[in-house]
């Protein structure tokens, strides 16, 4: 289905819908397409992940002990894009619920 | 004239009221002569101001009566030209009727104004971490898409993030990326010397929302810049997935005015 162009005037007040150009439509679905989408929500996830692992860096200090189980889950974390390879995988991990919280069990820390 | 009345003061003949002539009589002050009342309380119709034509346009010689606070009160005028006239003018207003991918406004930019204050209210994706971009329309009423923006945005959001990205000789800037679905959000823009090929166009501003992919909410502000002088008669902003998924979206596009 063809993407929709608002079209307005301002001196004539006129509106007009249009569709895209076959040139825009292109575009459009090239950016929209399987490939490109899975490979935006790969990035999403890593960037969550980049997040997560962030919020226990200070427990690889020198100062501290890490636990056995936030070890673990941080090779959990950084294990995701090996384990985790379409876009399902992806859309599961990426999960809110209404609240916007992430849902995959996989991001809550033990 | 068939008679004349001479005397140095009227009064009522009882009472403290009295009439002059009846309806549909009129009476004459001719040139030259003073009526003074300038201590007495006057009552005038209202008609005097609802009464008479109606002028829709201000010219700089339009004169307003006022009292001058500054000589005990006294009458005088002020020309249109003399009133502080700063501000923004409402150049155009559009809510599309329908969902879409795009929207545009045409002929927005006039040599009527140098600097224009955009706003993009009420904006919500159908589809989320869409991206909304902007980009330039020349062309006036057969308006074709401006592709050689230049620039980047750069913003913060909850959880000491940051948000940015770049783009040279492209068709759209970014000015909110990856939105979340079905969440209000708006963006402000301003458009400097879109209209005039002897400058550059600038255009600048912020938006604010909530991220799709991280839920966090943030800010980002852009600014780009076309690589020619072309002159730049709309504008569009455009998501790069699904539809603005309600017809509440309004643009409007105000000029910006010296003071």
């Amino acid at each position: 289905m063809a993407q929709k162009k608002n079209i307005y005037n301002a001196l004539t007040g006129e509106a007009t819908v249009v569709d895209y150009t076959t040139e825009e439509q292109a575009s459009y679905d090239d950016y929209n397409s399987t490939e490109k989408v899975t490979a935006r929500k790969l990035e999403q996830v890593k960037e969550i992940r980049l997040e997560k692992l962030m919020e226990t860096d200070y427990l690889a200090n020198s100062d501290v002990t890490m636990p056995d189980n936030v070890k673990t889950w941080r090779q959990t974390l950084r294990d995701l894009p090996a384990n985790h390879t379409d876009e399902a995988a992806y859309d599961a991990l990426l999960a809110r619920d209404k609240n916007g919280n992430l849902t995959h069990s996989v991001w809550s820390k033990p | 004239m068939s008679s004349e009345i001479k005397a140095d003061k009227w009064s009522p003949a009882s009472g403290t009221s009295a009439t002059i002539g009846d309806s549909g009589d009129t009476y004459t002050v001719p040139s030259g002569a003073t009526l003074t009342a300038s201590a007495a309380t006057v009552n005038l119709p209202t008609s005097i101001i609802t009464g008479v034509a109606e002028k829709t346009t201000l010219v700089d010689a339009d004169k307003f009566l006022i009292s001058d606070s500054a000589a005990s009160g006294a009458f005088k005028h002020v020309q249109k030209s003399n009133l502080p006239s700063g501000g923004l003018q409402l150049v155009t207003s559009f809510t599309p009727g329908s969902e879409g991918s795009t929207i545009v406004v045409d002929n927005c930019f006039t040599a009527t104004y140098d600097r224009y204050l955009v706003f993009c209210e009420r904006l919500r994706n159908g589809v989320g971490s869409a991206r909304l971009d902007v980009y330039l329309r020349t062309g006036g009423s057969s308006g074709s898409d401006s592709c050689n923006l230049g620039g980047a945005y750069l913003g913060y959001r909850y959880n000491n993030q940051y948000m940015s990205g770049s783009i040279n000789n492209s068709c759209q800037g970014t000015i909110a990326s990856n939105v979340e679905q079905d969440r209000w959000y708006n963006a402000m823009m301003y458009f400097i010397q879109p209209y005039d090929s002897a400058y550059t166009t600038n255009i600048q501003g912020q938006s604010a929302y909530r991220e799709g992919s991280t839920g966090n909410y943030g800010f980002i502000n852009f600014g780009y810049q076309p690589d020619n002088t072309v002159s730049h008669t709309g504008f569009a902003i455009q998501l790069s997935t699904g539809t603005f998924n309600q017809t509440q979206s309004t643009i409007k596009v105000y000029g910006i005015v010296d003071s």
